[in-house]
Parts: C-alpha cells; structure tokens; sequence
C-alpha cells in the first residue's frame, strides 16, 4: 500500500464507523422482529426508505431541518397499523413462516412503488441540519455526520438499556426465547408483539432519516441495507445484542474495503460471501449463542 | 395415497394444442399462452420447493438469469443456440450444487435469505458482465425451420413440450421414494432424520430438478424475446411469480399452473387501464390470497359449491393432506 493510499483510506474507515452505528440500529430492529416476533422483514429496506422520504418530506414542508425527527414516531404507529391489519392475522398458525416471507417481500415491492407514485421518482436529500467540518489532518469530518453517529450512538443506547432494564424490553426478550412460558408467567403477548414490531419499524426509520442525509436516496434505496442489515444479523448471531454492534462495525469495514480495493458493485457480494462462510464454519454466528442456524 | 388426476392436465393439454390454430385470427392469444406457459413452468418448479418439500427458494430468479444469460451471451458469440442452452444449464447446476450443499443445511428462514442474496449477487454479476440489454438473439432453429415463425408457433410448442416434461417429472417425484422421504422431512423432520432420512441429499435433488426446468426456460425465453435485460431478475418480475403461486395456492399441484394461464389474460386487461398503480395491485392481490385464501385457488373453488365438480375435475392437492 503506497501512503497516497492510506489518506482516503483513513476517511473511509472514519465513514464505514459511522455507517457501521446506523447499520447497527437497521439489524437490531431486525433481529428483535425476527426473533421476538418470528417475522423475517423483507420489508425493512422499504420501511427505511419510506422513513427518509418522510423526514424529507416534513423538512421541506416545514422548512426546519430538525423537523425530520418527527418521523420516527410516526415509523412507530406505522409499525403498530402493520402489524393490525397483516402480521397479527397470521399469528399462531403453524405453516405462517413461508407466508409471512411472502407477504413481507410483496409489500417491500409495493412500499418502494407506492414511493415512487406520491413522491415522484426524483432522488432526493434530506438537507443537513449542521453544517461545517473539523479538520483532521489526514481527514475532515463534516459536523454533520459527527451529528448523525450522536444520534445513532444515542438510540443504539436508548435500546440497550429499553432491553435490558425495562420491563417492556426484558418481556421482548423473554418472547423470543419462549412464547409459551412468557404468557404463562402472565404477559401480555399480543401487546408486546405489537409494541416490538413499532419499535423494528421505528429502527428502520431513524436509521433511514441518519442515511437520507448521508446520502440520495430513491424509492430502491432501502435494498443494499436490507441486504446489509441480514448479513450483520446473521453474523452477529440472531437475538444477541452486543454481537449484533460488532458485527454492524466488522461488516461497514468489510464494506468499505470491499468498495475501496474491488469497486462499488462488489459491496453486497463480499460481506455476503463471508456471511456464507461463517454459516459453515459457526452456524451459531461469530458472536452468537442463542440458536442453531442450522 | 397419492392421487393426481390425469383427465385435467390432457383435457388442457389438448385445449392448448388446438390454440394455435386459431393464431390468424386472435394473433395476441399466442403470446399470452405462451408467456403463460413460461410462466407455469418456472413457477410449479418453484412451487415443487416452497409448497411440496418445504424449501423456501428465493432464488429461482438468479438460475432463470443464468440460463437467460448464457444463452444470451454464447449465442451472440455465434456458438449454436442449442448448446448454449446446455451450456446454461450447466452453469446452473455448477452454481446450485455447492449453494444448495451449503445453504440446504440452514433452517429454512435463512435458507430464503441467502438464495435472495445469491439472486441479487447474480443480479450485480449480470450486470458486471454486460450492462444494459443484450440485443438481436438468434432464433432457435431445427434443420431450415425458425422458431420464431409464424408469430413463434415454435416456441410455443417447445414451452408446452418442456412444461409436460416437468410436470411429468414432477408427477414421478411425488410417486416416488424420493416423494415420499421429501413429505416425511416436510412432515417432521426430526422424526425423518432419526429415522436415517438425510435431509440435505433429498432435498438437493429436488432443488436441482427444479434448477434444470428454470434454467432451461430462462435460455428459451431469452431466444423467444430476442434479448436480455437485468429485468429479468428484479423485485417486479418476482411479483409475477409470487401472484401466480399465492393466488394458485402454495403447494397444490395443478394451482400455480392454473394462475399463470388466469394471471396472463388478467395481467393483459390491467395493463390497458394501469400503468403504476399495477404492481400495487399485483401487491394487494398477493397479500389478501396468502392472508385469506391459505390453499389458494384450491380453497376458492371450494368455497364456490357450485363449482365443486371442476375442482374435482381439474384440482387435487397433492400430498400430505
């Protein structure tokens, strides 16, 4: 490696930190859908970039950037709407997991074209709300993505400590080792279903506003993350979280090597090549003690 | 016991055969049925996998792509199509061997996931190799005779001839030892296997055959088009094929077969009132067959009493009910 390698590279290890932070908060939400609820959202890319478009949306409305927080609640009760109408109605039937694949890639498909028709098919950028940049020498940082890591440093602690020290998170988990004993110590099940999948969509959402702003976005935006966001979960082991975050970091890295040494269109199929790997030689993940994979 | 019944599938068959007479008149008709048969083929290949032995496959999409690609790419390099058909077959087997010897030991979620994530890695492949449409594919041809004739009359009959071949296959499989171990691991695993079923080796084989048929059919539709495009493998394209084994019933036999030749025709008239609201549709129709209609057309027909006798006629679900 020649030094005039290594002054991008710095930046792109810097950048692939932050990416791996929101990164993170795309495969918490789907590890805590897929294995408190047993739903595999294919869906969740869509649901990110249906976040972004609102954030963009309620700035350009409002014409204050922070305005773009507003969409996080609103992930929320679209979570909760979801669940209603589709996931809860294949709840408890025995042969639903084929189906609720189904289900969830069809509405990934139907979210992203539902995009297109009400917000035009127009990239778009949710303006940044600081603006400048600190000089490091070897690299700058813009404000703006020292602001993005903040935030989702802040809402990967906000969900460590909801599922680790509250009631509600602690019944998460407790769902998504045994549902049969959960309710029969009581809990309310249905509800905490509920709640977990708004808080999945709710991931989704801030992790879509934080990209929105890093990068353009369209309606297709959300495939590379969903893609992304599996290979993680996979990686760090299904419903672990600390191996979920290693896992969020290991896989921006590999990312962002991959995308500096073979090009850009070799992202997705490197980390997924290694994601194949680990599944043969850990079946558990690399972090992973909770279930076989296999 | 199993029972398929045979008196559907050579009324339709005869049915299908005569359609092509009436071409001069209705000359849209045999583009539809044909597409329809394409259709049939890919998805009760694909349904032989989610419905019969329980292996969630998302990635039939990539091996149509392989096929269509191979013969895409050979043909136009001036190898005989013929053999870059067998070419792209080969391909696919040489992929689907080491993924489903890797893959098909995962539990069935993560199975799903990985082949979407090797049809999106044969998406970006495709792409790598030759960006944008591959144009002017050579006709197939048999001694001076196109296929491409008369409004390809010939691939017509080549799609039927490859469809029966499948569902010929397919009918072997569910009377066979190979069936019936598939059914038992379907069933219950755990019992299969301690009772010296191996999973993997039943269910390689059944993905393989499946393979072959998507395969084949991806080289065919690429010579029926005359060309390529990444389209071929995208969310839109799978949106097709989830209707067709959604609102035919995942697991029935004849279903999927039945919805492709329904859908065709339906998508016909939505794509004269629809331009983007379509795939919404599509979506909507998707979501309430897999929420409200569990067995698919099977269950509708049994619904409607009045039309108890063409089920009986036409429909049997196949095993393990």
């Amino acid at each position: 490696m020649t030094t005039d390698m290594i002054t991008p590279l710095v930046g792109l290890l810097i950048g692939s930190f932050i990416l791996g932070s929101i990164y993170s908060l795309i495969a918490m939400g789907l590890s805590l859908l897929w294995s408190t609820v047993g739903l595999a959202n294919f869906a969740h890319g869509a649901v990110l970039v249906t976040g972004a478009f609102i954030a963009w949306y309620l700035v350009e409305l409002t014409g204050f950037p922070y305005a773009a927080f507003l969409a996080i609640p609103m992930l929320f009760v679209l979570g909760l709407a979801m669940d209603t109408a589709l996931f809860k109605r294949l709840r408890y039937q025995a042969d639903a997991g084929l189906r609720l694949i189904m289900i969830t890639l069809t509405l990934a498909i139907v979210i992203e074209q539902l995009l297109n028709i009400v917000f035009g098919g127009v990239r778009r950028r949710i303006p940044i709300m600081l603006a400048g940049k600190v000089d490091l020498g070897t690299a700058t940082i813009f404000n703006q993505h020292l602001l993005t890591f903040a935030i989702a440093m802040l809402t990967l602690a906000v969900m460590y400590f909801v599922l680790t020290r509250t009631t509600i998170g602690l019944a998460m988990r407790a769902i998504g080792q045994s549902m049969l004993e959960s309710l029969a110590v009581g809990l309310n099940v249905e509800r905490v279903y509920s709640v977990t999948v708004g808080v999945g969509f709710m991931l989704a959402g801030v992790a879509g506003m934080l990209l929105g702003s890093m990068y353009v976005f369209d309606a297709t935006f959300g495939r590379a993350p969903l893609f992304i966001g599996y290979i993680i979960v996979v990686l760090g082991g299904l419903g672990t979280i600390k191996g979920t975050i290693y896992a969020s970091y290991l896989v921006a890295a590999i990312e962002a090597l991959t995308t500096f040494f073979l090009g850009g269109s070799w992202r997705i199929a490197v980390p997924f090549l290694a994601m194949i790997l680990v599944l043969i030689i850990r079946p558990r993940g690399l972090f992973g003690l909770k279930e076989e994979i296999r | 016991m199993v029972n398929i019944r045979p008196i559907g599938p050579i009324l339709v068959v005869a049915v299908l055969s005569i359609v092509p007479v009436l071409q001069g008149r209705i000359p849209i008709l045999l583009t539809l049925l044909t597409i329809a048969l394409q259709l049939a083929i890919v998805s009760s290949n694909w349904n032989l996998l989610f419905g019969y032995a329980g292996v969630w496959s998302l990635g039939q999409l990539g091996f149509f792509a392989i096929g269509a690609y191979s013969s895409a790419l050979l043909s136009i390099s001036g190898i005989s199509p013929w053999l870059a058909l067998l070419a792209g077959m080969s391909i696919s087997l040489l992929t689907a061997v080491p993924l489903s010897l890797i893959a098909l030991r995962l539990k069935a979620t993560y199975f799903a996931l990985a082949t979407l994530g090797f049809q999106e890695v044969v998406r970006g492949f495709v792409v790598m190799i030759y960006p944008g449409i591959v144009f002017n594919l050579p006709h197939l041809q048999v001694g001076g005779f196109s296929f491409g004739a008369y409004g390809g009359i010939g691939y017509y009959y080549l799609f039927l001839a490859l469809f029966l071949a499948s569902l010929a296959v397919h009918g072997r499989i569910v009377l066979s030892r190979l069936g019936l171990l598939t059914v038992a691991l379907r069933e219950s695993e755990v019992r299969a296997i301690s009772l010296g079923v191996e999973p993997v080796k039943v269910r390689t084989v059944l993905f393989l055959v499946s393979v072959v048929f998507t395969s084949a059919t991806g080289s065919l539709y690429a010579h029926y088009t005359n060309s390529v495009s990444q389209s071929i493998v995208g969310f839109d394209t799978l949106l097709a094929y989830l209707i067709v084994m959604a609102f035919g019933g995942i697991g029935t036999f004849y279903g999927p077969t039945i919805a492709s030749f329904i859908w065709v025709f339906a998508d016909f008239g939505l794509r004269l009132y629809l331009t983007e609201m379509r795939l919404v549709v599509m979506g909507v129709i998707v979501i309430a067959s897999l929420l409200f209609m569990r067995r698919g057309l099977v269950e509708l027909f049994e619904k409607m009493a009045t039309l108890r006798y063409i089920n009986r006629l036409v429909t049997k679900r196949t095993v393990g009910s």
